[in-house]
Parts: C-alpha cells; structure tokens; sequence
C-alpha cells in the first residue's frame, strides 16, 4: 500500500458541459476514503459511486462527478480502471446543495491492489504523456512523489 | 514497491495494448513525421488537389491541449477561444443594455441555466471552443464539421449558394445555423446565419444574440499542426456595433478519431443552486 496511483482530475476545477460554480463550491473541499460501488461509465460524466464509513462504523453513500468517458479514456483510463470492491481515495470538492455529491479532482487507489493491468495500462498513457523515456517517477519532470508516497500522475481527468 | 518493474511492464504493454485502443490512438495515416514517429506539426499545411489549403483533421483548442495554448500576436485580445471566448480582456463587446442584463444575471449565477447543462446542443461558435475535438472533413460541394461533443455536425456549403438576407427568410432557424463558405487567398471565410433562439449563449462567457446574429469566421491554417480562426460577430439587436473575439486557436490531434458522445445521463442540474 505504499503506492497509490492517482488519476488528477484538473489542477483548478474547469467550468463542465455545466458550470462548475453553479453547482459545486471550491470552498468544501473533501476527502473521501471508502469502498468503489460503481464506477457508472457514461456521458456526459462518469460517476463514482462510493461508501464511506467514518470511524463509528456509520456508512454513508457519496457520487462523485468524473469528466466524460471520453475525456477520461484520452487521459488513460478504462471502464475497467476502477473495480467495485476498490478501496479509492477521492479528492475534490462538495456540492453546493450540501449533498453527498462532490466534484472529483483527484482519485487514488493503492498501486498494490490495482490490477496490474490497469495500473500499466495508466502508466504507459503517463509514459506516452511525458514525452519521455521511461524514467523513474522521481525523476519525471511531470510526476511527482510526495511525503506520503503518493505517485502522482499527469492523467488528467477533466472535468468536462 | 520496485517502480522499475512497473515501468518495464508498462512497455510490454504498449505493445499488446493497441489492439484494444484502436480508435483513440491510431496511427494517422499519410502525415508528416519526425525521425521519432511523432506527427511533424510544423511541416507545411497541406493543400487539396485543387491548391487550396486543406483543413482537414481533428482538431482541439490549444488551451485545451497538453502543449498549451500558443500566445496571442502583439496587440490582440487575451483569452477567448476557450472560457473566456471573448467576453475578457480586450475582447469584451459593447452589449445593448437588453443585452447586459441578460449576460449579468447569466454571470451572478454561474450560467446555471445554460441548456448545455441539459444535454442540448450548443451554438455557433461555442460549439468550437470546447474541451473536445472536432473534425473536418473536406466533401464535394461541402465543408463539413463533426463535434465530438454531443455528436453535433455543421455543413458549410461551398457550392456558390447565398445565406437569405434576412431572418424571417429562415424557414426553420436551426442550433447550428446556416453556413457558406468563400475562400480568400489561404483563408476560408463562413458565414452563418438563421441560428434558432434556444442556442443560450453564442460563447463560454454567456452572450446572448438575437435573430439578426451573423457570425464570420475565417479559418486560417498556419502549418501542418496548427489553425487560428477570427471570429466577427455582428448582431445589430444585441451589440452596439460589431466585434471581433480574441482568435481562436487549435493544434492538431495526430493519431487520435473522434468518439460518439451521446448525453444520455444527467443528473447534475437537480444539485445547480446556482449561488
């Protein structure tokens, strides 16, 4: 678990097919840790549909907003690239409404536990991205490895 | 966790792995490359064998593509093209005061109520400005662009036709409108007139137009990668005199088709407050 491959959604939140301020508010910002119930592949975005159970054991059921299938497969993900069961951390930011809905900005899940062929499939899309030969992620001008160990990627998951 | 590993896999995927990704990363055929297999985006535009350039190809906005957007020339707008689409910096167009206040309540409430939302079409030139691609494709007669964004498409017609003078002439307005297409030395000039009134916003800003809308562009490509189209918008019931948007700009996609894009499912305006 000391790897996790994270899919960055935008570095600021994009104005979508809707506007971004119309319905979410940059000012939330959440952390989501749970479990993947779906991820639901569809235009014009793709959701995460994710249980979160904070520390009393209390299970809450959160959506979360991805760009649109296609934008997501030109950044290297697959309608496969997140399993029901995954264990998933989401970063992003909540709707204004205050429901459990949020705006993903950034979405990981431990390296060790993504099926190889996803993670290589997302690799190879950074390697392609980076304009480069394969280097190490520390070494990747476009790839960055923070304190906690996170590889963070430049597959981006624009929020249109 | 040994990254090398990972990385060396990663390549022997590479090679097992276009089979399955054959419509999004497929070799584009017949296009200049460097030594490296890289489409050569600053070879010379292509031209149609009757020695106009050829515009042909899948094209995205540059602010919207990974090499960023190229700068504006000396003394031309900021932004547009893209989000801004003319509505900032030195682009902003002087609004009847009908107008105005249409386009301020759009602002103070975030474009909420812009249809895209609800999966309807865009207009002209939205449609060009978004974080998809278009493709187009050169026909006998016709010009046509294919939106991938909710699988829209115009036709330009180049068959010597007139768009009618007048709006009332417009049997049936359309979101696209309709579109005719002249060239002038290397640029191809359209015009577009009889755009319905459910297109919301002709831009990513959100201003409105009005029946009288007729929009120019000129479509100029510069090399082989890359493409700037001005776009002069003139609408008498809405704008105090015509303007011009900040020039569009858009780089080539090499090795990449375009994907259907339905809007089947949407569930974000019951969450738009809005505010």
């Amino acid at each position: 678990m000391k790897y996790f491959l994270i899919f960055v959604v935008a570095a600021a939140p994009l104005l979508a097919h809707h506007s971004f301020a119309a319905e979410f508010d940059n000012k939330k910002p959440v952390e989501l840790k749970g479990t993947l119930v779906e991820l639901e592949w569809v235009n014009p975005h793709a959701w995460i549909h994710m249980e979160v159970t904070d520390p009393s054991g209390k299970v809450t059921k959160w959506d979360c907003e991805l760009g649109s299938p296609n934008l997501l497969m030109r950044n290297g993900w697959r309608r496969d690239s997140l399993k029901k069961g995954d264990v998933i951390i989401v970063s992003g930011s909540q709707a204004k409404d205050g429901s459990n809905l949020a705006n993903a900005r950034t979405v990981s899940l431990p390296m060790a536990s993504a099926s190889s062929t996803r993670a290589h499939r997302a690799i190879r899309v950074l390697r392609a991205r980076s304009r480069s030969r394969l280097i190490p992620p520390h070494r990747n001008p476009r790839t960055q490895v923070s304190q906690e160990g996170l590889t963070r990627s430049q597959l981006r998951v624009l929020d249109w | 966790m040994n990254m090398r590993a990972h990385f060396v896999t990663a390549a022997l995927f590479a090679l097992s792995g276009t089979l399955s990704a054959q419509w999004f990363d497929y070799p584009t055929k017949g296009i200049p490359r460097l030594p490296d297999g890289k489409a050569n985006l600053n070879a010379p535009a292509p031209k149609t064998p009757d020695g106009k350039p050829d515009l042909s190809g899948v094209w995205l906005g540059d602010q919207w593509s990974p090499a960023g957007r190229r700068p504006n020339p000396p003394g031309e707008g900021r932004g547009g093209g893209g989000r801004g689409g003319g509505g900032r910096g030195g682009g902003a167009p002087e609004m009847l005061p009908w107008a105005q206040r249409v386009f301020d309540e759009r602002r103070a409430t975030s474009l909420r109520d812009d249809p895209e939302a609800r999966c309807m079409p865009q207009g002209v030139p939205k449609a060009s400005t978004l974080p998809y691609p278009f493709e187009i494709v050169n026909a006998s007669n016709k010009t046509l662009i294919l939106f991938e964004m909710y699988s829209l498409r115009r036709q330009i017609f180049t068959d010597g036709r007139e768009l009618p003078k007048d709006a009332k002439d417009y049997a049936q307005p359309s979101w696209m409108g309709y579109s005719i297409g002249k060239w002038d030395g290397d640029e191809f000039v359209v015009t577009t007139a009889g755009i319905n009134d459910q297109v919301w916003n002709i831009d990513l800003a959100g201003h409105p137009h009005s029946d009288a809308l007729r929009i120019t562009e000129r479509y100029h490509r510069v090399d082989f990668g890359h493409m700037d189209v001005n776009v002069t918008i003139d609408d008498p019931k809405t704008y105090a005199s015509q303007w011009t948007m900040p020039v569009m700009r858009y780089t080539l996609l090499p090795d990449t088709d375009l994907f259907e894009f339905v809007c089947e499912k949407n569930i974000d305006p019951q969450h738009m407050v809005g505010k």
